[in-house]
């Protein structure tokens, strides 16, 4: 029993019959054992005896320990409530009758058993507490994200329904100024070849500044135009495997009268093969449109190269001029809405932006490099050779 | 001489075309809707028809599939000018047989160059 000697409470060895086989230090100094020692368990107890013959025959057929309670005699003369649990241990050597064990608490000491079931019963409802209000809590976030969903959703059909609203201003607008536009342009051009009568030169003069104010006035709207609708369709591209080569030819052939008017040459320098990019051919070809036609603008002697090359993984299309050039400080403000570096040169200061942002829409990008009074270098970045 | 029919409501944008065809030696026939132009079309056989987009009841778009499924019109070509010029029209307007899409507002000097170019391309394609 020398293990049962360190347990401070008291233990005791009882037989099916209530016999003690033994018990520990505490029960020897706690209770009112006879010197002798051979005792009865009913012996210690001021209960009448068929409690304690109930409790140890619950107790020697229990696996588990079986609760109880018993007034004791102590071994200073008085009695005291004790709690005990009693259950079933097999000898240790495995044989003989099996025992039970009987362990005793003081009364106070049930007190704080009962405050732990208590203590572990809160536990539990603060568990359980913790859990419907996570639960709550989860509730509200889901009902919270539904209603950010719901919220998005909204301001999805709103942003679609302002874009719409955009581009049919745009094309109503669109149609309302060009339509007089078509009279003044018309009328002016009837005037000029003299299909009412003869003009003298002077009035023939003056006719040829109606027609051009007109010109410029349409290319601002068209400009205006195109920006904006840029903005409102920014994702309406229409993907194919598109030749360079090709489009480069089509847009040199386009560009072709500006350059006879400028007295100017377009020198194309394109690779020995082909070569292919998924891009939208329209929009490649109007950038590349755009970049010739401002080249031709601030050119004035000399000729511009329009070079593609293949890189690591972007097609690079320059469009070098021998024009004005730009100044080093303005060098980054050339794709600013509206900027213009010389105002006499007519336009709006958009063609850049629009091209720019055309180029961005292709998942590419524009660089410029320029020496002020030797021409400048726009060149068009396009990710992704097919080839 | 060759005959030009011109689909247009706008009666400024009729006389300009109508002035400026004649003195560069056409033969003109104006219609003022859809409706008149297809008519006006099967009638006369013109050798070109310049076909504005926006016009009321039967719009150019519309007028030009008849024109163009009907086999006593079907191979008249057929000029679309409008001053709508959303990127989608150009492509619509391919795709519906059209020869070639012009924007208004258009420097009637600069119709008539195209319309005399498509005229001799069509002339020597036979």
């Amino acid at each position: 029993m020398a293990l049962t000697n360190l347990l401070p409470e008291p233990h005791i060895l009882v037989s099916g019959t209530g016999e003690i086989r033994a018990s520990n230090s505490a029960a020897a100094r706690l209770f009112d054992f006879d010197e002798d020692g051979s005792l009865k368990l009913g012996q210690l107890v001021c209960d009448p005896p068929e409690r304690v013959a109930d409790f140890l025959k619950l107790a020697s057929r229990s696996g588990s320990m079986i609760p109880g309670a018993f007034t004791m005699r102590l071994a200073g003369g008085g009695t005291e409530r004790f709690g005990c649990a009693g259950g079933v241990v097999s000898p240790a050597n495995g044989r003989g009758s099996s025992v039970v064990l009987v362990r005793f608490r003081p009364h106070v000491e049930t007190v704080p058993a009962f405050l732990l079931l208590n203590e572990r019963i809160e536990t539990l409802t603060r568990a359980l507490d913790e859990r419907r209000r996570t639960q709550i809590e989860l509730e509200a976030y889901s009902a919270r994200l539904e209603e950010l969903a719901a919220d998005l959703e909204g301001q999805k059909n709103a942003a679609q329904a302002a874009s719409q609203a955009k581009s049919n201003f745009l094309a109503a607008m669109s149609h309302e100024l060009r339509t007089p536009l078509n009279g003044i342009l018309g009328y002016a051009d009837l005037l000029a070849i003299g299909v009412k009568g003869p003009v003298n030169e002077g009035q023939r003069s003056q006719l040829q500044r109606i027609r051009r104010s007109t010109d410029h006035l349409i290319e601002i709207i068209d400009q205006i135009l195109e920006y904006s609708r840029q903005e409102a369709d920014a994702e309406e591209f229409g993907l194919e495997e598109v030749e360079l080569v090709e489009v480069a030819r089509e847009a040199a052939e386009m560009i072709e009268p500006a350059f006879i008017q400028a007295g100017l040459k377009l020198k194309r320098e394109d690779p020995a093969s082909g070569l292919t990019v998924r891009t939208d051919r329209v929009r490649v070809r109007q950038i590349l449109l755009n970049l010739l036609s401002n080249a031709v603008k601030f050119t004035e002697k000399g000729c511009v190269r329009m070079v593609i090359q293949e890189g690591e993984d972007r097609v690079a299309i320059s469009i070098v001029d021998t024009g004005i050039g730009i100044e080093p400080g303005d060098i980054q403000r050339v794709f600013e809405p509206f900027w213009q570096a010389d105002r006499g040169r007519g336009g709006t200061g958009l063609g850049l932006a629009i091209t720019l942002g055309l180029a961005r829409g292709l998942g590419g990008d524009i660089d410029v490099e320029s020496v002020h009074g030797e021409g400048s270098t726009f060149t068009f970045l396009l990710p992704g050779a097919v080839r | 001489m060759k005959r030009i029919l011109v689909v247009e409501d706008d009666p400024f944008t009729q006389e300009i075309y109508r002035d400026i065809l004649i003195h560069a030696g056409f033969l003109v026939s104006i219609a003022g809707c859809g409706g008149d132009g297809v008519a006006c079309a099967k009638e006369e056989l013109p050798d070109l028809i310049l076909m504005d987009i926006n016009l009321p009841r039967i719009n150019g778009w519309e007028a030009t599939k008849m024109l163009k499924g009907d086999e006593s019109t079907q191979r008249i070509p057929v000029v679309a000018m409008s001053a709508d010029t959303a990127p989608e029209n150009y492509t619509l307007a391919a795709s519906l047989g059209f020869e070639t899409f012009l924007a208004k507002p258009i420097s009637p000097l600069k119709m008539l160059a195209e319309i005399q170019g498509l005229l001799e391309n069509l002339d020597s394609r036979g």
